[in-house]
């Protein structure tokens, strides 16, 4: 091989193989995402973003579950916050309860906060681990995640206004399908109001 | 001062003969103007930019029903054909740096938006010295193969000393990070050819695109952006719009006067530089008008109306900087118009197009008919 021909091969790669890596890139993350199991998650916060006008909306998961094992909700009472009267339970470092989400025979998503051991009786698809349960004075089971749970869903540019207002609007539920990657990360497929498409509420059909 | 008033000078202190300066203006006479050359690659700069502009803004106006496989597929055809002219003009015309320079600097950029373009579509949101690390991986070989400019040179320092500090937690002051990023730029800079080495061709378009870049930047900061989104006619972004595009024709007059003692001197530029002031003032004018009054169809009939008449004048009187002001003014006002009045970028789009033709159709037809500057 000449000089001149290894030079031209030499840029040729330099200059095709990075249009070429991306083209890989987005098919196997696409076949990856594909083969994932997808969930109905609710979601909690939202952060409605405009970025270079780049319309997405940071969604938090609210990791609230349909079941929650007994010993999981028994409070470790500790001292109360003197401004909130609120019980921090806080982490429970002995039972080190696990978010289990699994898919029904119907295809819905079914989740469950239940101890480790419970784990391997049951068929989950997910273990979201280290969750933190925070105990309030009024009962009420609030449950938080050390794993990332916010996601970033980019919007129909054209939508994006109605949808932001319908964030700010506390009359709606939220939910998404979610799928993870093998580090737990989740992954917005579609984004629900009041179980609906985002696009189908917003246009109302 | 023109070269007729300094043959008059000599002519009259008896220094040159009445034949001999006669001879002299003969001869100029029937060669080509350079003035001619400048103000066509400039209308021609500026169709072009309307032009590309107005597409832009028609495929932005229909990004969301272009389904992303066309999107996909179009912007890796047109990175693979950035590639392949960096590759053309590298071998065919080495010596002409801008010609390769450009093409590599686009292929490099494409790299990154189509990152953006597949994340957007697989929602994936990425820390941004992931995205970093990714891109310095794909354009570091091909801005350090073919990259000789300042260019590449700062491109790749500075995503290297980014990615090095944000990915491996380095330290600012590890004494490695200016060896290992410092030497490749220093290297490419070294290799870079002097400006005086470009060929006269490429002299003149390189400095129309000094020239006509914050122009550019300027038309598109009078559009204002906000109008699409529903914030329009707010005093404080109109001050602050022209406040900064007023910073940008300083910079615009700062280029000019540092290469004024080059062969293309300031009095040449001169023409531009007026057309580009009275354009971004009466523009800004109208809009502080239109804040005021708030009747964007009157105040731009008057000002087209206005300013097509001092084309006219300037056509007659054969004032080439007074018709080159009445046309950028009118094409700014209608943009500006059209922008505020639709909101719709399609609108916008196929305005600018129009407007792009309009200054080849006078490109073509007037300019002809223009004698020789005087």
């Amino acid at each position: 091989m000449t000089r001149s021909k290894i030079i031209f091969a030499a840029l040729a790669a330099a200059l095709f193989l990075p249009t070429l890596v991306n083209l890989y890139g987005f098919f196997s993350l696409s076949d990856k995402a594909e083969a994932r199991p997808v969930f109905r998650l609710k979601l909690g916060g939202f952060d409605p973003r405009d970025f270079s006008r780049g319309r997405y909306a940071n969604l938090r998961i609210e990791w609230l579950p349909d079941e929650t094992e007994p010993d999981c909700v028994t409070p470790q009472q500790t001292k109360p916050d003197p401004k909130t009267g609120r019980l921090y339970g806080g982490q429970r470092p002995r039972l080190q309860c696990q978010f289990c989400i699994t898919k029904t025979a119907d295809g819905a998503t079914h989740t469950a906060f239940i101890p480790p051991d419970e784990i391997k009786k049951r068929s989950c698809a997910v273990v979201i681990p280290r969750v933190t349960v925070n105990f309030q004075s009024n009962g009420v089971t609030n449950l938080q995640a050390w794993h990332n749970s916010m996601m970033r869903f980019y919007l129909d540019e054209r939508l994006a206004d109605r949808v932001d207002a319908a964030l700010r609007n506390n009359k709606h539920e939220f939910s998404a399908d979610v799928s993870f990657d093998d580090k737990l990360k989740p992954y917005p497929r579609e984004f629900y109001i009041d179980d609906k498409p985002y696009r189908d509420f917003i246009e109302g059909r | 001062m023109s070269w007729q008033k300094k043959l008059d000078e000599w002519h009259k202190a008896g220094i040159l003969p009445a034949s001999t300066a006669q001879a002299i203006r003969n001869y100029e006479e029937t060669q080509p103007r350079l003035t001619d050359a400048i103000w066509r690659y400039g209308l021609f700069g500026l169709a072009a930019l309307c032009i590309g502009l107005g597409l832009w803004f028609i495929i932005a106006a229909n990004w969301q029903s272009i389904p992303f496989s066309v999107k996909l597929g179009g912007h890796t055809l047109l990175n693979l054909a950035f590639g392949a002219a960096t590759i053309y003009f590298y071998r065919t015309r080495h010596d002409i740096v801008p010609a390769v320079e450009i093409p590599l600097l686009l292929t490099a950029a494409g790299q990154l938006s189509i990152m953006a373009l597949i994340g957007q579509h697989l929602h994936i949101s990425s820390p941004m010295e992931d995205v970093m690390l990714h891109w310095w991986l794909l354009i570091v070989p091909m801005l350090l193969l073919v990259g000789r400019t300042f260019f590449s040179g700062a491109l790749v320092l500075g995503l290297t000393i980014f990615v090095a500090v944000t990915k491996l937690d380095l330290d600012f002051r590890a004494y490695f990070i200016p060896i290992f990023t410092l030497a490749p730029a220093l290297y490419i800079l070294s290799h870079a050819p002097k400006f005086k080495s470009l060929k006269p061709g490429w002299i003149v378009i390189t400095r129309l695109i000094g020239l006509y870049t914050p122009l550019f930047f300027a038309v598109l900061i009078l559009i204002e952006p906000s109008a699409f989104a529903g914030r329009r006619n707010a005093a404080s972004e109109i001050i602050y719009n022209n406040l900064f595009g007023g910073v940008l024709i300083a910079a615009a007059l700062f280029y000019l006067w540092r290469e004024k003692s080059t062969a293309l001197n300031l009095q040449h530029h001169a023409h531009h530089v007026l057309a580009i002031i009275l354009a971004t003032a009466t523009a800004g004018l109208g809009q502080i008008l239109i804040f005021a009054k708030n009747d964007h169809t009157t105040m731009a009939i008057v000002f087209c109306a206005f300013f097509l008449a001092l084309g006219r004048i300037a056509y007659h009187h054969q004032r080439r900087w007074m018709l080159s002001a009445a046309i950028l003014f009118v094409a700014g006002r209608m943009i500006v118009y059209f922008s505020q009045m639709s909101n719709n970028m399609l609108v916008t789009g196929v305005a600018m197009i129009a407007i792009g033709l309009g200054a080849i159709y006078l490109m073509r037809k007037l300019l002809p008919h223009m004698k020789a500057h005087a």
